[in-house]
Parts: structure tokens; C-alpha cells; sequence
């Protein structure tokens, strides 16, 4: 049975905009995926009814509208949700489809599943507004523990155990050296480029990143906003926040950028897990 | 934190660029005292020194010193049986001299490189080995180097703030049982900080130690460079009357001065801080360890002690309050200044109340040979809370 659906979020567009309705579709599918030894359970938000390890990245203009269609292929109930966006009368039910209407300002929003088994099953993704002349990419970071994603995933539990300590790191659901072929994470650029790099946190812990080699210039955060304008090569991304971040290579080379918190870096063995690299040519 | 400048060739060029050269060595056969008393074994960098033929490490490495537009050479020796490197952290250094070994090169044993920057942006870095990046930085192969605004040194930036005093704390922590067990250590993501340092130091160690101390009389200015090297966040609480104020991170000016009694640091950042204190002060700055696992859960905690030992002319016009204990540590009486009647509190570590009493203007000898032997905390309405320790 099919639901229409039709949610306006917030309506920030300036008047006298030219807008146009950006039409999206995603599935939320579901899967369990080796992860460098350990067998974890993922939900995803995918541009097909099959399963895809990573969120499917979400690019509208800005002043666009999003008109976006969720069919739900999973056995449970999901939301799309999007702080401050849209947080209600946002369920899915399973086998269900609901599409929604939402607007945005420029930046970098993150859609999620607000159900508990959603939220640590890693479906949640990026939303990139605006900043259509940039060099883009996108970066949906996410830990998993084999004994939660079990159970989570036999309906056994959902919430967060007392003592927390995941082994499984990932960018968009891959872990180093599998980061370096990710076609929406890996930074594959020139010397002088502006590169827009939209960064979610879809985990629970905070993720301290470094970038070798340059400064960035972070240019809005949804939720730890007292670090916009800085320029850093470290900083944290919190849970659930989402921001967006310049970079602007001065030479060419490659360069890692990783977790700091460094036990992030050793799934599969190391150096795995919270890595990925820049690969900025002359 | 040991303070080196290691200039072994000074070599003036045209304007402002020189050449700076450092040789450091890594070994892996340190051992350092813990605060328990322990020998606890440890790796790490060391300044090479030509007149030792047992070349000597030390926790944390040394720390190195450069000015503005140096054109520095920094060379590695390594005396150790496992390959290491130099990263270093923030100083955004060309691909060849990022010391990863899978996109540089490592340094392999007895063999040696030179790593060359330059130093383009004053402020805070740090500098670790990044060779299984999670063991070797540990166990203590960590560093801080720090960029000074040549030629006007004494301000952060140019035309920037000034300072006339300045002090340098690198956090880090340890995992205990890879020091005793480093050739089975298991999987790096089982990391359990359950050690933790501010320049290599812990608890009295560092609460005690006269050159870890910050020392400031009325209208002075110091700079600290702050930085987290460690696995845990360090969340770092200056007395208000400190008036901390953060000027730069990673070693680039922040859009607006920030104005804040407590400074956090994820792992791999840093701050230059600067405290101009308008009061008296005899205290503490707090150190607060946590485990980002448990986020906000603080696991460990050390005091760096700030002493402002004077007064200005301005400030004792304005009849500002102060307080002083001393001598700390204790064994027999406690003598507490202050210019005003207080009330005062004595709290034992477990934060339970112990004694209350009231002082007088002026110096008040308490007799404390009949305190139990520890750690005691002093609180006055307006004051900050202030450790003592009775022998």
C-alpha cells in the first residue's frame, strides 16, 4: 500500500528566488556487510531497491525544494528525519512509501532514521545545499559494534550499553584502504581547487579529524557552532551534527585524514578504519 | 616540560629567513618514574647529544622552538630496532616530509633523515611518530613544537596581543598495559587510557614541581601553549580571575578572541592562551581527562598551580580581595593570608567537610598536625577552591 505524503519544512527562501523542485527517490534497504572481520547489520538510505553500503548523498541548489520520495523496504517502521527540517510526522511504516517536501538554507543538513535500530544500523546521510561551483564531496562518519549490531539487528536491544567501545570505523560505511575507491569521499583534486567537503556524524562518539598536509576553513556546523570561520586541522564533529568545510590546497601531494581519537584507526587491522586520504594533484 | 631550543647551526640569510637545524634520536628503551613510584618503561625522541655515547630520550620529547619563516632542518636518527618517523602534526609540511610511511617513508634502524619545513604560522604543534601511529604515540613518542612571532617575539601574532611570560603543557595519557606488555599489546582499538600527564608528569608530580608552575606578578601577561596529544579529550579549568582568553588554534588567529574558564581539547588540537590575572591568586588550573567512549566522563584529573604573587598599584586601590595559603605542602601549620574576614572551609578529597573556621585580616597560623596526612581542599566564599597537601 502506497502513502502520499506531502511535509514543508522550514521555509527559509528569499523572495524573489528562482526555485525549482529537485524530485529524489530513496529506499531504505538493509543488509549485513563483513566489515574487516566483523559481521555488522546496516540500514541505508540507496538510490535503488538494492542494498548499498553507503547513505546515498543528497545535492540540491541552493533555493531549491527537495520533493523526496522513502520507500521503505525494511521489516520495521523508519522516519526521514532532519533537525530543525523535519522531526515530525515524518514515519515510515515498513513497506510503505511517503515522500516529502522540504526546504533549506545552504549548508549541510543530515537525514536519518530517528528510530533507535535506524540510528545504529547507520541509516542517516548527507544533505549538501548550495555550493554548486565547488569541487564536492562528502563525508558520513559511523562506528559499529558487533555485539550491539547483533542485537540490535534480532530485535534484542536498542539502546546504547552502559560501556560503549565499538569496533568498526567507517567513511560512508567503508573503512581504510576500502576509503580510498569511495567515489563520494575520496578528495581527488588540484592545486587551488575550492573544495567543499559536507562532513555528518551519523555515530555516537565524537570524532576528533586531522588533516595532513593543510588548514581548513570550517564554514557552518549545525550543533558545535562556536568553531565556524576557524581555521584547523584538527577539529571534532559531534554526534548527530553536520557541518561544511573548505579546503583549498596550496601543493600538490597525498595526504591522510584520519580520526585523532586513535583507536578509530585500526578496524581491519592497521592502518584501517577512520582513514581516508586527499589526493591533490599540480 | 623540559624547555630546549635546539640551535646547532644559526645561519643568517637575507630579511628575516634562517636555517635552523635539530637532531633528535628515537629509542625504545626509556623508563620513567610514575607517580606511584613505578618504573614504567617507555619510548620516545631525544636531543642528540654528541658528547654521550649512550644517547638519552626523554617524556615528552623535547620541545622545540622555532621562530617565524625558519627554514628548518629536522634530522632523525634512529637507534632503535623498529622503523619510526616524524609527523608533523599541523605544520602542513609537503608530502616527502609528512613522515607516514605509506605515503613517505620511515626510518629504518641506525639509519637517518632529515625532515625540513617551513615554519610559516606562530602558534602550537606537535610532532609524534606515525609508525603503528597508535602504539608508538602511547608510549610516548609525542612532542610539542612551537612557532614564535619572530622578530617581535613577545607578541602572539603580528599585531597581535603581547605577552612577557610564557609556559608550554602537552597532555597526553597512557594505556599501562601495552608499557608492560608492548610486544602483545592486542587490537589498537582496545586502547584504555588509565594514565594520564601533562608535560609527562601526573598528580603531585606535577602539582609539586616548581617549574611547572605558573609565576606572574600583577600586569603580567603569559602565554600557554596548550596541546592534547593523548587518546582522551583534556578539558582544561583556569581560575576567573585568570582571565583566560584563547587567541589562537592550530596555529592559526581565531575570528574573534575567545573569553572562556574552561578550554576543551579533542585529541590533536591545540590552543595559545594567554592570562592576564587582575587578582591575587594562589591556586590551581584544573586538568580534566575523558573518555570519549563515555562521552563527559572524566577519568582522571591534574592540577597545574598558578601563583600570582603580588599585587599592582591599580588593583590594591581597588581593594580586591586576595587569599594565600602557605607553605604547601604541610606537615605542622598552615599559614592563610587575606585582606578580608572569611569564612573557611576544609574539605577532605572525598568532598566531605572537615572543618570550618573564620580568619582575620592579615596572616592566620592554623595549626594542622592533627589533619590525618593527604590531600585537603580550601574554600572561601569568592575564592577558588584551593589543594593543600599535609605531610
Amino acid at each position: 500500500m502506497s502513502k502520499y505524503l506531502l511535509l514543508t519544512g522550514l521555509i527559509l527562501m528569499s523572495l524573489g528566488s528562482f526555485a525549482t523542485i529537485a524530485k529524489d527517490t530513496l529506499y531504505i534497504n538493509r543488509d549485513t556487510v563483513n566489515q574487516g572481520g566483523n559481521l555488522i547489520h546496516y540500514c541505508s538510505f540507496n538510490n535503488t531497491g538494492s542494498f548499498e553500503l553507503t547513505n546515498a548523498p543528497l545535492k540540491i541548489n541552493e533555493n531549491d525544494t527537495l520533493q523526496i520520495t522513502i520507500i521503505n523496504n525494511d521489516s520495521l517502521s523508519h522516519t526521514f528525519t532532519i533537525d530543525s527540517v523535519l522531526e515530525i510526522n515524518n514515519i515510515i511504516l515498513s513497506s510503505d512509501t511517503a515522500t516529502f517536501q522540504v526546504e533549506f538554507n545552504k549548508g549541510t543538513y543530515r537525514y536519518y532514521s530517528n528510530m533507535a535500530y535506524g540510528k545504529f544500523l547507520g541509516a542517516s546521510g548527507n544533505v549538501l545545499v548550495g555550493y554548486s561551483s565547488y569541487i564536492h564531496y562528502f563525508w558520513n562518519f559511523l562506528e559499529a559494534k558487533v555485539t550491539l549490531s547483533d542485537s540490535i539487528a534480532k530485535g534484542l536491544s536498542f539502546s546504547m550499553p552502559n560501556y560503549y567501545k565499538p569496533e568498526v570505523f567507517t567513511i560512508n560505511n567503508y573503512f581504510y584502504p576500502n576509503t580510498i575507491t569511495d567515489p563520494f569521499g575520496f578528495v581527488d583534486a588540484n592545486v587551488g581547487d575550492s573544495i567543499i567537503i559536507s562532513i555528518v556524524n551519523s555515530g555516537q562518539l565524537i570524532s576528533p579529524i586531522h588533516f595532513h598536509g593543510y588548514h581548513i576553513t570550517i564554514l557552518e556546523v549545525k550543533k558545535h557552532q562556536k568553531i565556524i570561520g576557524w581555521e584547523k586541522d584538527t577539529f571534532p564533529v559531534f554526534p548527530g551534527d553536520a557541518m561544511t568545510i573548505l579546503l583549498v590546497p596550496d601543493k600538490p601531494g597525498i595526504y591522510p585524514v584520519h580520526n585523532h581519537n586513535l583507536t578509530t584507526v585500526d578496524t581491519g587491522g592497521y592502518p584501517g578504519g577512520m582513514i581516508t586520504h586527499l589526493n591533490i594533484m599540480p | 616540560m623540559k624547555q630546549l631550543l635546539i640551535v646547532l647551526l644559526f645561519i643568517p640569510l637575507l630579511g628575516n629567513s634562517q636555517i635552523k637545524n635539530t637532531k633528535l634520536i628515537s629509542k625504545m628503551d626509556g623508563t620513567f618514574q610514575r607517580e606511584d613510584g613505578t618504573n614504567t618503561p617507555y619510548w620516545g625522541f631525544g636531543e642528540f647529544n654528541p658528547n654521550l655515547t649512550n644517547q638519552r630520550i626523554t617524556l615528552p620529547s623535547p620541545l622545540l622552538i622555532y621562530d617565524l619563516n625558519d627554514s628548518v632542518y629536522l634530522k632523525l636518527h634512529n637507534l632503535s630496532p623498529e622503523t619510526h618517523t616524524i609527523h608533523l602534526h599541523g605544520l602542513d609540511v609537503t608530502q616527502i616530509n609528512d613522515g607516514v610511511p605509506s605515503t613517505s617513508f620511515g626510518v629504518w634502524f641506525n639509519d637517518s633523515t632529515i625532515y625540513k619545513f617551513k615554519a610559516k604560522n606562530p602558534g602550537t604543534y606537535l610532532y609524534h611518530c606515525h609508525v603503528n601511529t597508535n602504539l608508538h604515540a602511547a608510549m610516548g613518542m609525542t612532542g610539542m613544537v612551537v612557532i614564535r612571532n619572530f622578530p617581535d617575539t613577545n607578541l602572539l601574532y603580528a599585531n597581535g596581543p603581547s605577552f612577557n611570560k610564557e609556559y608550554y603543557y602537552l597532555s597526553s595519557d597512557m594505556y599501562l598495559y601495552w608499557n608492560f606488555n608492548v610486544t602483545s599489546p592486542g587490537a589498537f582499538h582496545m586502547y584504555e587510557a588509565d594514565y594520564f600527564m601533562v608535560n609527562g608528569k601526573a598528580g603531585t608530580q606535577l602539582f609539586d614541581d616548581t617549574t611547572q608552575i605558573i609565576k606572574m606578578s600583577a600586569g603580567d601577561t603569559a602565554l600557554l601553549h596548550i596541546a592534547n596529544v593523548g587518546y582522551n579529550s583534556v578539558e582544561y579549568i583556569f581560575p576567573p580571575e585568570a582571565n583566560a582568553v584563547t587567541h589562537l588554534s592550530d596555529g592559526r588567529v581565531l575570528p574573534s578572541p575567545i573569553d572562556n574558564d574552561t578550554l576543551v581539547l579533542y585529541p590533536g588540537e591545540r590552543y595559545s592562551v594567554l592570562l592576564s590575572p587582575t587578582q591575587f591568586i594562589q591556586g590551581h588550573i584544573t586538568v580534566n581527562s575523558a573518555n570519549l567512549y563515555n562521552t563527559g566522563t572524566i577519568v582522571g584529573t591534574n592540577y597545574i598551580g598558578i601563583n600570582i604573587d603580588s599585587l599592582g598599584q591599580g588593583m590594591q586601590d581597588n581593594k580586591l580581595a586576595y587569599l594565600s595559603l602557605y607553605p604547601n605542602p604541610t606537615s605542622n601549620s598552615l599559614q592563610i593570608q587575606s585582606n578580608k574576614t572569611l569564612d573557611i572551609h576544609v574539605y577532605n578529597v572525598q568532598g566531605k567537610l572537615f572543618e570550618t573556621f573564620k580568619i582575620q585580616p592579615g596572616i592566620n597560623s592554623i595549626d594542622v598536625s592533627k589533619f590525618p596526612k593527604g590531600i585537603y581542599i580550601i574554600g572561601a566564599n569568592g575564592f577558588l577552591p584551593t589543594k593543600i597537601i599535609v605531610e
